[in-house]
């Protein structure tokens, strides 16, 4: 058994940022990060647009190209209006007190990320660079170039290093262990040895991240599996909002990538199969309207058979009347998908897009301080977590604020009470049981491959749950992941070792995935059902 | 179109010879080398070790050899490296675990050595706010900042196949970015790390850490930097601003 004070499941921003403010605020606290991936490798590295807070930096420019303000920090912004955007975004549905914790402090976690060193791109006075985004009043992302979840990450890696912050890199999360109300902390399996092992903890965090991987087009990474949810609703805690989830008008076609949607407010153009401006037909706004309304509108283009590609389920995007340089400099990852993924050369081509799922909101119920209501001891931060505060949408850059203001609240609550805790006993079964359910998975007998019922999942839950919602489609979906997991006890492993088996790893991410898939798509009928009551 | 994936299969721990293995993966024009892996693991065998997460060549976690080249996996499609057979080695140099899953701690432990933090004593604003930057201040760390750790420059270099000491391209590329930054006020102690046998005078500006990065970074321009500024520190001459050529996009 492995014993720290903390022990905080995901190395993402969220779990990185809880951890540090644990160490700054209590020196002697034994904080311990487990995590299925190297910290750098989390899937916060592929955010890119920048974190939202009422920094005002930046003036209001003119619409159409944004330019670089030459004044002085302007007083336009501020942390009510950054509210009553938010709020708005959300469709009036948020959270008050989340919002207002999560406005208040965002330019605080920002302005300590610079005090870090975080390479953010600099307005000419030299303050951080600040960019409109969609339902933004005033330019409030901060941004460095147009990686900025890579850089908040490998920022936070360093304090981690620097505060001598342990990690398990490539440990797998199997259970929480919950007894008599109170989290004791967890099971995990040693991905590169293949051992079980118990973590008994003071306090447990999770900080699992997203579970955008249970749609077949989706920007998240390979490993957003939604882990972290499976294995705290296996522990009996109530899932919120599973059916949730932000979809951004711009994914890479087939891919999912995201391309900054600066590129439609900057002036590119969406066109369907005539090749024909159509957002103007949708929003007074054109492109320019909320996230959310473009990928309705295009999925109305390619319902009524206007999209283009093999499947017609694409429309284009237009940027070929930008100013090349101005794409150069702003979003050079567009020309890198365009070219590395598609081969085509986007000053010169239409690039294929399509909705994808961007943005999982549902997650484990957290107050502000990321502690569960249900059980004692036990915190959730980052995009595993709801507290409310994103209502119905995301406003985009608020995800990243919330994994920071939010990872750091929790820290807080949690350096406070450290030194009144003393370890509670994990139940005694805790390890055979883990152990048994790994065995188990790599004894079971049959035919099939967990691969294949991972793509047929992936597939449906994209067709049923996607941006366009229907009553039948969905129940026919619940009816459809229960035959799926009955497919996977028919499926067997043909990696039976003990030694780095990523097999085995799928394996589990796929039934964690089938858990939550049937959550989501019950959540979404009870959605459905509850708006036409 | 069919095309033949060569994989060397490795055991078990520390076994030193591979037995080689071909798959045949159908393809499309955009299918990427990580696109194959998963095909072989999911349909053919499930066996087969490697690493992924983002898709995106953002996370780092993909690093393998192509053809003889590092790159990584997810951003390179099979199509365009017109080869009916396609060879896809672990990054050399790297202790292998298994397949193609090599292991980090040693990279990740040489990265630590470098204080991969900022050190600052600069005074910061009263009111808590950020400390000016000059937009070319940032743009100079620009480049070097944004590694993603994937090991294809460390993995290219012979010095590192031949001396596992070296601290390799990758780590002084992370030194050279807190050395490069305006704010950072350790460059000595940073230039006195870097500024030994195992570091930057074993590197023999062979450029393969250059031309396999997958993000475009200098890495022998910035290792070369580092000799000079501490060539020129020696003669007392402090933080002198010796600017390695930053790519025209940065
Ligand atoms: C393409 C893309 C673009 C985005 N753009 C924006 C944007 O412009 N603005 C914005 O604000 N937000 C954006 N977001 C959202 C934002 O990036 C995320 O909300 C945020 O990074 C989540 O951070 P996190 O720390 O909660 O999770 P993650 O970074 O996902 O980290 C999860 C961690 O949990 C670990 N983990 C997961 N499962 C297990 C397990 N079974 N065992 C052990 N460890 C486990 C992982 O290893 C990882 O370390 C974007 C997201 C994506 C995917
Ligand atoms: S999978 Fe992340 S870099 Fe390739």
């Amino acid at each position: 058994m492995i014993q720290h004070d903390v022990v905080i499941v995901g190395s993402g921003i969220a779990g990185m940022r809880c951890a540090l403010e644990i160490k700054r605020q209590a020196p002697e606290a034994d904080v311990a990060l487990v995590s299925k991936l190297y910290p750098v490798r989390s899937p916060s590295v592929i955010e890119r647009g920048g974190v939202a807070a009422a920094l005002g930096n930046v003036l209001q420019a003119a619409q159409g190209i944004i330019a670089p303000s030459r004044q002085h920090r302007s007083t336009a912004d501020s942390v009510e209006s950054h509210m009553g955007d938010t709020l708005a975004y959300g469709g009036g549905t948020g959270d008050a007190a989340a919002v207002a914790a999560l406005c208040g402090e965002a330019p605080q976690v920002v302005y300590e990320l610079e005090h870090m060193g975080a390479p953010f791109s600099r307005t000419v006075e030299g303050r951080i660079a600040q960019v409109a985004g969609a339902g933004h009043s005033n330019p409030r992302l901060a941004y460095a170039a147009d990686r900025t979840g890579h850089a908040i990450l490998h920022t936070l890696y360093g304090e981690l290093v620097r505060y001598g912050i342990k990690i398990y890199p490539e440990w797998f999360l199997l259970s929480l262990l919950v007894e008599e109300g109170a989290a004791r902390g967890i099971t995990a399996l040693d991905i590169r040895s293949g051992e079980v092992e118990v973590f008994n903890a003071k306090i447990t965090v999770f900080a699992t991240g997203s579970y955008g991987r249970i749609f077949g087009i989706t920007s998240d990474a390979q490993s957003s599996t939604g882990d972290g949810l499976a294995a705290a609703s296996r522990a009996g805690i109530a899932l919120k909002g599973l059916d949730q989830v932000g979809f951004h008008p711009l994914g890479l076609a087939d891919l999912g990538f995201v391309i900054s949607e600066r590129a439609l407010l900057d002036g590119g153009y969406l066109l369907n199969s005539a090749e024909e401006r159509f957002m103007g037909g949708y929003s007074a706004l054109a492109e320019r309207a909320p996230l959310a309304d473009v990928s309705r509108a295009i999925a109305s283009e390619i319902a009524a058979g206007r999209g283009v590609g093999a499947g017609k389920d694409h429309v284009w995007l237009d940027v070929r009347h930008l100013p090349a340089q101005h794409v150069r400099e702003h979003f050079p990852h567009l020309i890198e998908f365009a070219q590395d993924y598609l081969g085509l050369d986007p000053f010169d081509a239409l690039i294929p897009v399509q909705p994808t799922a961007h943005a999982t909101l549902g997650g484990i119920p957290t107050d502000v301080n990321g502690r569960v209501a249900d059980v004692r001891r036990f915190y959730a931060v980052g995009a595993c977590a709801n507290n409310g505060v994103h209502g119905a949408a995301p406003l985009p850059g608020n995800e990243l604020a919330a994994a920071l203001v939010f990872g750091r609240r929790a820290g807080a609550a949690i350096a406070k009470q450290l030194g009144e805790k003393s370890f509670l006993s994990v139940p005694a079964e805790a390890l055979a049981t883990a152990k048994t359910t790994i065995k188990a998975l790599l004894n079971q007998k049959g035919t099939g491959r967990a691969a294949t019922v991972r793509e047929q999942l992936l597939s449906s839950m994209s067709a049923s749950n996607g941006v366009q919602r229907h009553y039948d489609a969905l129940t026919e979906q619940i009816g459809r992941v229960r035959v799926l997991r009955n497919d996977f006890a028919g499926t067997a492993l043909q990696d039976k070792g003990t030694l780095f088996n990523t097999e085995l790893v799928e394996a589990l991410e796929v039934a964690n995935m089938l858990e939550i898939s049937e959550v989501a798509a019950s959540a979404a009928v009870e959605q459905l059902a509850a708006v036409a009551a | 179109m069919n095309v033949k994936i060569r994989v060397p299969r490795y055991e078990a721990n520390g076994a030193i010879t591979p037995v080689f293995q071909t798959y045949t993966v159908a393809i499309t024009p955009t299918t990427t080398v990580l696109d194959a892996l998963n095909q072989i693991k999911g349909h053919q065998d499930g066996t087969l070790a490697f690493r992924r997460s983002c898709r995106s060549a953002m996370c780092g976690s993909c690093g393998v050899m192509v053809n003889g080249r590092n790159r990584l996996a997810c951003n390179t499609r099979v199509a365009e490296l017109n080869s009916s057979e396609v060879s896809v080695n672990p990054l050399p140099g790297f202790p292998v675990i298994r397949d193609l899953v090599v292991d980090w701690d040693p990279f990740f432990a040489k990265d630590a050595v470098m204080l991969p933090y900022l050190i600052s004593d600069q005074t910061r604003p009263d009111d808590g706010t950020e400390r000016l930057q000059s937009p070319s201040d940032a743009r100079q760390i620009d480049s070097p900042s944004s590694c993603i750790q994937c090991g294809c420059c460390s993995s290219a270099c012979p010095v590192q196949w031949t001396n596992s000491e070296y601290y390799g391209p990758a780590a002084l590329t992370r030194s050279y970015r807190f050395v490069e930054d305006s704010r950072d006020t350790a460059v000595k102690a940073r230039l006195d790390i870097v500024g030994t046998e195992t570091g930057v005078w074993r590197c023999h500006t062979i450029f393969n850490c250059t031309s396999d990065c997958p993000k475009g970074i200098l890495n022998t321009e910035n290792i070369q930097a580092l000799k000079r500024k501490i060539m020129l520190s020696r003669l007392g001459l402090g933080r002198i601003e010796v600017r390695a050529r930053v790519p025209e996009s940065a």
